[in-house]
């Protein structure tokens, strides 16, 4: 395709993306990649590297705010960021030797557990975590400003948690996504941090976990910027618009349906994988 | 929370919202230019050429820009940029903390650096 008309598809695919994922919380990373290579035919390694690219560019966008606004516990997302860097540098190397086909069916399967829990009706926690010795000497905690006042946190399980994020940085590496489904769910099921703080802290960290794996990509020639300029500007432009929309629709149904849509998509990219097409 | 971590976390902010738009109005000229000058071109992203593209290295991407009409290349300066940003905020961090007196978040922050400069050298 000449090149004027494919930027102009892939910028418009890359808006959907963008949109669909700020609209779900999945992020604008993950559909990314499935709408390039399903929709478009784009190699699975240069569609890795341009939603890599598109990824540090909301994540960052987004963490700049909530840093802003005081939500992000820079503390713990820096100490997990030990775990989730060292993953996604794992993750990256273990991309070179898999082969291309086995990473669309691991992608697909990931996808389809996120899109599980993004239309899943999160349960209020009721259990109160204890801080261990080891993450007070850490002064791994903080103050939640919430609606009803605030509430002092701290975190609990930081091996746990640790171990985590691992895996986290692994499938972020291997993926080229934020795996910021996983991430939230160490940091506000196991950790006991409070879920907007977790969001928050989890999106400060996708921006430090791809440059990980990206580094390593970019000098693989996995980005290539004829793809990565309109994913990076579209993905952006997309998420920017869902910021916009999300307070004005009716996210709850709205979430459902596009879950359900995410899940296709996924179940589509593993048959793909099992053909052996991608 | 103290004052001085509010400070950082306005710095931190600021980095990350100028890297990033630094990155975009890179994109934006970048993709402009090498548009109106190859917007004809056949492009074909469904061959992976590797290190064969001359945008995987320093070197190469320098060599691209300082030729005629070569937008791509400056859009791959802006992908660099944004790369960068979060690297400057665990450079940032460490400054941070360090003026907290906080010695074992210094050491954490200044691994973390370590480990993603590694992973540069990598690529």
């Amino acid at each position: 395709m000449p090149a004027f008309e494919l930027t102009i598809v892939v910028l418009g695919v890359a808006v959907l993306a963008g949109l669909v994922g700020s609209l779900t919380g999945l992020g604008g990373g993950v559909i990314v990649t499935p709408a390039l290579t399903l929709l478009l035919g784009v190699d699975l390694r240069y569609a890795i590297g341009a939603s890599l690219v598109a990824l540090i560019a909301t994540s960052s966008g987004a963490a700049a705010t909530y840093v802003r606004d005081g939500l992000t516990n820079i503390r713990i997302g820096m100490f997990l960021e030990l775990a989730t860097t060292v993953g996604a540098i794992c993750g990256a190397m273990l991309a070179g030797i898999i082969p291309t086909s086995t990473l669309a069916i691991v992608f697909g399967m990931v996808l389809l557990y996120s899109a599980w829990q993004a239309g899943s009706v999160r349960r209020e926690r009721t259990k109160v975590f204890s801080p261990t010795p080891f993450a007070h000497r850490l002064r791994l905690s903080g103050v939640y400003h919430g609606e009803t006042g605030d509430t002092p946190y701290a975190a609990s399980h930081p091996a746990l948690g640790f171990g985590i994020m691992y895996g986290a940085g692994i499938l972020s590496g291997l993926l080229g996504i934020g795996s910021g489904a996983f991430k939230v769910i160490a940091l506000d099921r196991v950790m006991g941090v409070p879920f907007k703080v977790s969001t928050a802290t989890s999106n400060f960290m996708i921006g430090v976990t791809g440059v990980a794996s990206a580094a390593i990509y970019f000098g693989r020639g996995y980005i290539h910027p004829a793809l990565a300029f309109p994913v990076m500007l579209g993905v952006l432009g997309g998420s920017t618009l869902g910021a916009f929309l999300l307070p004005r629709l009716p996210v709850k149904q709205l979430r459902r349906g596009f879950a359900l849509v995410v899940g296709v998509v996924a179940i589509q990219m593993i048959v793909q994988g099992f053909r052996g097409h991608l | 929370m103290t004052k001085d971590d509010h400070q950082l976390e306005l710095l931190i902010s600021l980095t990350l919202r100028s890297g990033v738009a630094l990155a975009v109005a890179l994109g934006v000229v970048g993709g402009v230019l090498f548009l109106s000058h190859h917007g004809t071109d056949r492009l074909d992203f469904g061959t992976f050429l590797g290190e064969e593209i001359p945008y995987s290295t320093l070197g190469g991407i320098f060599e691209r820009i300082s030729g005629p009409n070569e937008g791509l290349g400056i859009a791959q300066v802006g992908v660099l940029c944004l790369l960068l940003t979060p690297i400057s905020r665990v450079a940032l961090s460490i400054v941070g903390f360090l003026r907290e007196g906080d010695w074992i978040f210094t050491a954490i922050s200044s691994v973390v650096l370590a480990i993603l400069l590694f992973s540069l050298s990598m690529g």
